[in-house]
């Protein structure tokens, strides 16, 4: 604690050095926008996009809450503050989802997912879901093969071209113990940026719950289930002569976690515990010649996860088992204009490696490498992109059997039409041919992993139409878009040898296919009013395909929602504004076997909040916001007996310096 | 708009359904000629349950313990025995037993098996001049008053004992070890039932799991090997010396006993099939290597001998996700008719 407050003494004296400089100048030239297009921060048939605005409102508690606000996801969630939280779109499981922070890869080969419940949100500026191609040219190749993407862009490390200086403090405390503590920095000159942020979070998390058991309802108090988090960054950037731009990134994080499991019946006790410590160093050089933009680019990460069992009932008195990943990404992208043609595309390496503690556990190491080569073209009133991706995944394991190589080329086709561009009437069709590894734990885990798994592949049809009448800052906006996906090879954890020895397989067989859409409308009423509201409303068959399961045939996939809808208000007067925001789950089942007794009931969730904010004359900024989350205190579980906390309080003071 | 808010109304309906059932109120219906069937229920899913087959009518309650006491039987239920006029279950991961009323299935009431706060993980129960046996996965056996419902004495024996059965005043513990994977225990404690402490250890083999005594007073047990390179054997100690005396030539994975005769249960992890073998205890030999054969099952869980109508019960548990099944054969292993009950069945009590 005590370095994290010299830490924080040093930003704020780094900040006060910075306010004895000038006021806030724009630099006259804005040289490159190098991870995002023209048009990737609005909403639009392939982006659905949450602003900082929406976030600010909104003080959701990590990405995954953020990310339930989205159509076509059904975000799996095991707790509250801290616990697993994992995405899926479009009916294709979470590991088909790629996650890219300031253009750099998100990526745990272990897990073969991100756990959107560590990832904090007050330094993100905006959130891009894109499904369907292009989102930047000049992101890593990683970004463009797989089913969907999530990119996260933090404004504090990129160059906005202007001569900055902002300090912002955010203090927050909440039910359950909750505390958080976070403060950012940043300078930007005419040819530098430097930014920094820390951040401390407590929570101590023990919610009451209810749980039904047979005719009654128990309750009981939610135990071990404390949270300790510590972020720290440091970005800095270079402007060089000659339209280039460098930039480094450096990111560290400790979780330190209970992991409450499920609610027993009859056994409340649980102590295991799950410490995490992260390391990120990424370095990028952007560079514009003439129409060629390309991008060089490596990151480095560093994982160590430690689980804790101390009532584990084996010889050893318990488990104490450490997971260290690490994680090297090298790349370059380009986008290049001629004529008519846009061309784009890259190269990438990556090396993943995953070491256990104990003994005679798989010491996997990943090779692999991705080339893409995509065009696009506009000939009137139709637009087409086209891309071919090609992998080659090479493992090598020194204490046991290794997984096969790979290779797979994948192509991606889009046409979109204008049927009526003064309403931005649009159509868009596209196909996508993608695949996921397996991850390390499904390869490797000590009895459960399978050496022998095949990747998971998936085709992905979309046909979608956006009307947006009055454009894209206000009015009404409406996005609907059908889809199909066919995934072969699923894998899935199935008991093998008995109940207790279960193994991964290459069994199963899915067809996906819905509906999403999205409306949203924004109203300015006379000087002072703004009223804007969304609605998502998803519709998801996720059939298990697979005919030799003649039990299950056809049935909807375990936890995933066929209905899914969430709507969101926010009225803002003058200084003052109002938000609710609600969110609607259909039933799900708990396995595959779409009975009764597997049902999971649906749930809604409302949550409100009133803010104030006020710019000073001087440029200041202040803001502060009252949450009422699940205000009608549902007691709800995504996943059956993981229950979610009840009715709580957020309430936020921020405060931006200049 | 009309649209829009109709789909909001309906969404809330159909997001705010009622979760909790109404229970058949039925704790004082005697329960009459049928069979009561323990459903596993899967890990974390609360979801063990007791099936209740009425084979006169063919009815079947996948309910029936939340019917008659109004709650849910908890986390993984993975051993019932009926003892005078009680039926005993023990439930794994809740660390509960739960007792019910032989003629009623009413609840008598719940043993708490923690250790302070940490659940002792109880596996199955045996029961031997008046008092309930428990292996628990802690290292014990724990030793329950039959008539206060209470643990009175806790036994020390080896790692993760699981079966239980007893020859000559002694009782057989199979140490697993199985939490240790895959450096598992390989012995069986010998508990002298007087003095209630362990006086000997005896090596079987890797892994030992299923267990039983024959009409002779020779104790069996299977050790389970690695499910790999090891393969799993029957072995056969004699009560009277406590020695390994004969280890036999063919897989096995678990011991019914079938009137003086041994049903052998198996599953060939490299075929994948699973098949039940009839073994002579006083021969010391198999008389039919597939009394029944893997065609009649998709995961071949449990086998029961019904002594009273001299049916061999098996159930099979489809996969262990989804809901399993309980197959009626002949004594001669022919097929006769099957009921469809609750998740991963395991264990079944007859009323005749």
């Amino acid at each position: 604690m005590l370095k994290l407050q010299l830490l924080l003494v040093f930003i704020i004296v780094f900040c006060v050095l910075g306010f004895t400089q000038d006021t806030i100048k724009h630099i006259p030239s804005v040289t490159i926008t190098p991870l995002k297009n023209e048009k990737s921060s609005v909403n639009s048939l392939n982006n659905q996009l949450i602003s900082k605005e929406e976030i600010e409102i909104l003080q959701p508690e990590d990405l995954g809450v953020l990310l339930q606000k989205t159509a076509g996801t059904s975000v799996k969630s095991y707790g509250g503050l801290g616990g697993l939280k994992t995405i899926s779109i479009r009916g294709l499981n979470s590991h088909h989802t790629t996650f890219v922070q300031d253009g750099f890869m998100l990526q745990n080969a272990q897990t073969g997912q991100v756990n959107l419940g560590q990832i904090m949100v007050d330094n993100i500026s905006e959130i891009i879901l894109n499904e369907g191609g292009k989102q930047s040219f000049l992101l890593p190749v990683s970004a463009f093969v797989n089913g969907g993407l999530i990119a996260i862009n933090n404004k504090n490390n990129q160059f906005e071209y202007r001569k900055n200086r902002e300090t912002y403090f955010k203090f927050g405390a909440g039910s359950f113990g909750q505390q958080d503590y976070y403060i950012s920095s940043k300078v930007e000159k005419e040819k530098f940026f430097i930014s920094t942020y820390a951040k401390s979070r407590t929570v101590k998390g023990s919610y009451p719950f209810k749980v039904v058991n047979g005719s009654s309802v128990e309750e009981g108090s939610r135990s071990n289930n404390d949270l300790k988090e510590k972020h720290l960054g440091l970005s800095l950037g270079r402007l060089l002569k000659s339209k280039a731009e460098i930039r480094s990134i450096t990111q560290y994080q400790a979780i330190d976690q209970g992991l409450p499991g499920a609610v027993i019946l009859y056994n409340d006790f649980s102590n295991q515990r799950l410490s995490t410590l992260q390391f990120h160093q990424k370095i990028d050089f952007t560079h514009v010649r003439s129409k060629l933009y390309y991008r060089v680019f490596s990151s480095y990460s560093h994982q160590k996860l430690r689980y804790v069992d101390p009532s584990f009932l084996n010889n050893s008195g318990g488990i104490d088992t450490k997971y260290f990943n690490d994680f090297l990404d090298l790349g370059l992208s380009f986008q290049r204009s001629f004529n008519k043609i846009h061309t784009y595309g890259g190269l990438e390496t990556k090396y993943n490696q995953l070491r256990f503690s104990t003994l005679n556990s798989a010491t996997p190491k990943r090779f692999q490498s991705l080339f893409l080569f995509g065009a696009t073209s506009s000939y009137q009133k139709m637009k087409v992109d086209v891309q071919l991706s090609g992998q080659g995944i090479l493992e090598t394991n020194s204490s046991g059997e290794k997984a096969n190589d790979v290779y797979k080329l994948n192509p991606f086709i889009a046409f979109d039409y204008d049927l009526l561009t003064k309403w931005d009437f649009k159509f868009k069709a596209w196909y996508r041919n993608s695949f996921r590894m397996p991850s390390f734990n499904e390869l490797y885990y000590n009895n459960i992993g399978n050496v022998k798994l095949k990747p998971e592949e998936a085709n992905q049809f979309s046909l979608g139409a956006s009307f947006l009448p009055f454009g894209n800052k206000r009015g009404l906006q409406l996005f609907v878009n059908v889809f199909y996906s066919h995934v072969k090879n699923q894998i899935l954890a199935l008991p093998t040898k008995n109940l207790f020895i279960w193994s991964m397989q290459n069994v199963g067989e899915v067809e996906n296919y819905g509906m999403e859409s999205r409306l949203n409308y924004r109203q300015k009423i006379g000087d002072d009013w703004i009223f804007s509201s969304t609605l998502n409303y998803t519709l998801q068959f996720s059939l298990n395909n697979a005919i030799e399961d003649k039990v299950n045939y056809q049935n909807q996939l375990a936890y995933v929602s066929r209905h899914t809808s969430n709507i969101d208000c926010s009225f803002k007067y003058k200084e003052i504004g109002f938000s609710t925001s609600a969110l609607l789950i259909g039933k799900r089942y708990s396995l595959n076997e779409n009975i009764i007794s597997n049902e999971v009931s649906g749930y809604t969730t409302l949550d409100a909040g009133i803010f104030f904010d006020h710019k000073m004359e001087n440029k200041d900024f202040i803001r502060i916001n009252f949450s009422v989350k699940n205000c009608l205190n549902t007691q709800y579980s995504y996943i059956r007996y993981f229950v979610m906390p009840g009715r709580n309080f957020l309430i936020s003071l921020s405060y931006a310096f200049h | 708009m009309r649209f829009i808010n109709f789909l909001v109304v309906v969404l809330v309906f159909y997001a705010c359904k009622k979760e909790v059932t109404e229970p058949i109120l039925t704790a004082d219906k005697p329960v009459e000629k049928g069979l009561l069937v323990l459903c596993e229920g899967l890990f974390q899913q609360n979801n063990a349950s007791l099936s209740w087959v009425n084979t006169e009518t063919g009815i079947i309650d996948n309910e029936h313990f939340h019917h008659k006491t109004g709650r849910y039987l908890g986390d993984t239920g993975n051993d019932m025995e009926i003892y005078g006029s009680k039926i005993y279950i023990v439930v794994n991961v809740s660390s509960t037993i739960e007792v019910i009323d032989k003629y009623t299935n009413a609840s008598l009431g719940q043993i708490n098996m923690k250790n302070g706060n940490q659940p002792k993980s109880p596996r199955q129960i045996k029961f031997y001049n008046g008092f309930g046996y428990v292996t628990c996965f802690d290292g014990f056996v724990d030793v329950i008053d039959t008539v206060t419902l209470s643990v009175i004495h806790r036994i020390k024996v080896g790692e993760n004992p699981e079966g239980i059965t007893f020859s000559n005043d002694k009782m057989y513990v199979s140490n697993s070890g199985g939490l240790n994977v895959p450096n598992v225990d390989s012995t069986l404690s010998v508990v002298d039932m007087v003095s209630r402490l362990e006086i000997k250890k005896i090596t079987v083999g890797k892994n030992p799991g299923g267990i039983a005594t024959d009409s002779e007073g020779e104790v069996y047990v299977i050790a389970r090997g690695n499910y790999g390179s090891i393969p799993s054997r029957m072995v056969r100690v004699n009560s009277q010396t406590d020695e390994v005396e004969a280890v036999f030539p063919f897989d096995a994975s678990g011991i019914t006993v079938m009137d003086d005769k041994f049903l052998i249960k198996n599953y060939n992890f490299n075929t994948q099939s699973s098949n039940i073998a009839l073994f002579d205890p006083l021969l010391e030999v198999l008389i039919n290597t597939s009394l029944i054969n893997d065609s009649q099952f998709t995961t071949l869980y449990g086998v029961f001998y019904n002594v009273s109508n001299q049916k061999i019960y098996c159930t099979d548990a489809m996969g262990y996700v989804n809901t399993g099944y309980v197959k009626v054969f002949s004594k001669e292993g022919v097929y006769e008719k099957s009921y469809h009950v609750g998740l991963n069945p395991n264990n079944i009590v007859f009323y005749e």
